[in-house]
């Protein structure tokens, strides 16, 4: 079953250094002794998103992200793995699991 | 027919993959087929073997008859291989398939963290315990459907999300197991702080969380917090008879008629709490266990001893640190060395905040100093107690005592 880990945490305004990598690395090889990545990305700082809806047939654009609250969205991750325990135990490993919140939604399938 | 519907529930569900749903729908085919099967022939030698088999087979016929999702198809195949080795076993004897590792499966299962407690407590009482909806809809005062919808979007999560059926791994045990117990604990609270109104249904949720912590001792009998629950519930649940007065209105410890309390139970609960301590890992519930069996054990109110007490909650503050341990333990103290260094610490607590609309904080300094004989104070604080208190039983408590304190000021 595939598992998408949401990655969520306050912003920092300092570009990652490059030893700040080497713990997502380790957390990489960790996972693949029990899953199969199907999917993953590390995103841009909220200031960079644009919201888009359309209303009454209206197209409306907004800057700043759709959620306004001190965590935001910063990557996700999506595995293959044999079931939720597996993928909570992976959101666990997540570097960001100490200082922010990982949120893992099942992937839904279409036969 | 209790433990038989633990037993035949945890290995239908088993056999059925963890699929909740069809595991129950297959049931209730089984027992449809049972009512008019059983009249006619009478009832067979292992009822609970007959229904799993029939119930097996309904299963497998549902998806036969559904095989769209691919899901299915290896359900089916599972439920196949399942039958085959049933079919195949020596004797043809079922006793075999009620391993006990389903019922601890089905119990883990329903108190996954990933469900909310409401419907962990819902799917434990239905599943595990075998309460019908409506059942568990008039112990919880929520209108049937509401309960009836609670049981089935937890279904839906446990297929989707795909939670295992399993007992969780090593290193996953000592947050899962924890789990469990605060839904059983929740359980039997409900039915314990039941007004008596509502008594008649609601104790049986006392009985039925008890029968749920013998099942998990039987299942996990090395595990300290697993009887210290055990202890801690059958300790409290001694003292039933004597919490209220023939108006239905609350008596404290020092006050019940403790010819009422159960001696049977109290023994068996304060050896339970023992065997937890002898295991050398005190947890909460045995450290609460152990202060329900020093209040239990005297035949004398004045005969408890409030210093172990103090320090047995001390033990307890180490291992949870929250202000309402701290409370309690600041009322032990104030019986053990007297009003005043209660009083302190309560007054600290206070300070603190986090309690400052907490009802008890103000009955537990009101007492304390009531007991002090300062009438005046405790008078205040009773008032203060009344207008945060919600639960109209103890309301009517704090009432008597005020007026206690009020008259014994007057005269």
């Amino acid at each position: 079953m595939k598992y998408m880990l949401l990655l969520f945490n306050e912003e920092s305004d300092k570009p990652p250094a490059p030893e700040d990598l080497v713990p997502w690395q380790a957390f990489g090889e960790e996972a693949t002794k029990v899953a199969t990545q199907v999917g993953g990305a590390a995103l841009q700082p909220s200031a960079t998103a644009s919201v888009v809806s359309i209303r009454n047939g209206d197209r409306i654009i907004t800057d700043g992200p759709f959620i306004d609250t001190k965590e935001q969205l910063g990557g996700f991750y999506i595995f293959d793995c044999q079931n939720l325990d597996v993928a909570l135990d992976l959101a666990a490993k997540i570097p960001w699991a100490p200082t922010g919140h990982i949120e893992v939604r099942p992937v839904m399938e279409f036969e | 027919m209790h433990e038989h519907w633990t037993r035949i529930t945890a290995s239908l569900i088993g056999a059925c993959g963890g699929d909740f749903q069809l595991a129950e729908d297959a049931l209730q085919d089984a027992l449809v087929v049972a009512l008019a099967r059983w009249s006619k022939d009478g009832v067979p030698d292992r009822p609970d073997a007959w229904l799993l088999t029939t119930a097996r087979r309904r299963a497998i016929d549902r998806l036969r008859r559904d095989q769209t999702l691919r899901r299915k198809q290896e359900l089916l195949q599972l439920l196949l291989e399942v039958e085959q080795a049933a079919a195949s076993a020596p004797n043809g004897e079922a006793s075999e398939e009620f391993l006990i590792d389903d019922r601890l499966r089905l119990i883990f299962t329903c108190c996954h963290p990933a469900l909310a407690r409401e419907a962990q407590v819902a799917l434990t009482l239905r599943t595990v315990a075998g309460l019908e909806t409506v059942e568990i809809a008039r112990a919880f005062l929520v209108p049937q459907e509401t309960m009836a919808k609670r049981l089935v979007r937890a279904k839906h999560k446990i297929r989707d999300a795909n939670i295992p059926y399993h007992v969780p791994a090593e290193h996953q045990l000592p947050e899962r197991l924890a789990s469990v117990l605060t839904v059983v604990y929740l359980i039997f609270n409900e039915g314990y702080t039941a007004t008596s109104r509502e008594a008649l249904v609601r104790r049986e949720l006392c009985d039925e969380a008890i029968r749920l912590g013998r099942l998990i001792m039987e299942l996990m009998p090395d595990e300290p917090e697993v009887l210290g629950l055990l202890a801690l519930m059958i300790l409290i649940d001694a003292r039933r008879e004597a919490r209220t007065d023939a108006a239905g209105d609350l008596l404290t410890l020092d006050e019940q008629d403790r010819s009422l309390w159960d001696r049977a139970r109290i023994e068996e609960g304060a050896a339970l709490a023992e065997r937890s301590f002898r295991m050398r890992t005190p947890g909460p519930f045995q450290l609460q266990a152990a202060i329900a069996a020093l209040h239990a054990e005297p035949n004398r109110p004045e005969d408890a001893d409030w210093a172990q007490i103090a320090l047995l909650y001390g033990e307890l503050e180490r291992i949870e640190a929250s202000p309402v341990v701290r409370l309690n333990r600041a009322a032990a103290i104030g019986m053990a060395l007297g009003s005043d260094s209660g009083l302190r610490i309560i007054d600290e607590i206070e300070g603190e905040g986090s309690l400052a609309r907490y009802h008890l904080l103000y009955a537990s300094r009101a007492d304390l100093l009531r007991r002090a004989g300062r009438f005046g104070e405790a008078a205040a604080a009773y008032r203060r107690a009344l207008e945060l208190c919600s639960n109209p039983i103890e309301s009517r408590y704090l009432q008597r005592r005020l007026r206690e304190v009020t008259s014994s000021r007057g005269a």
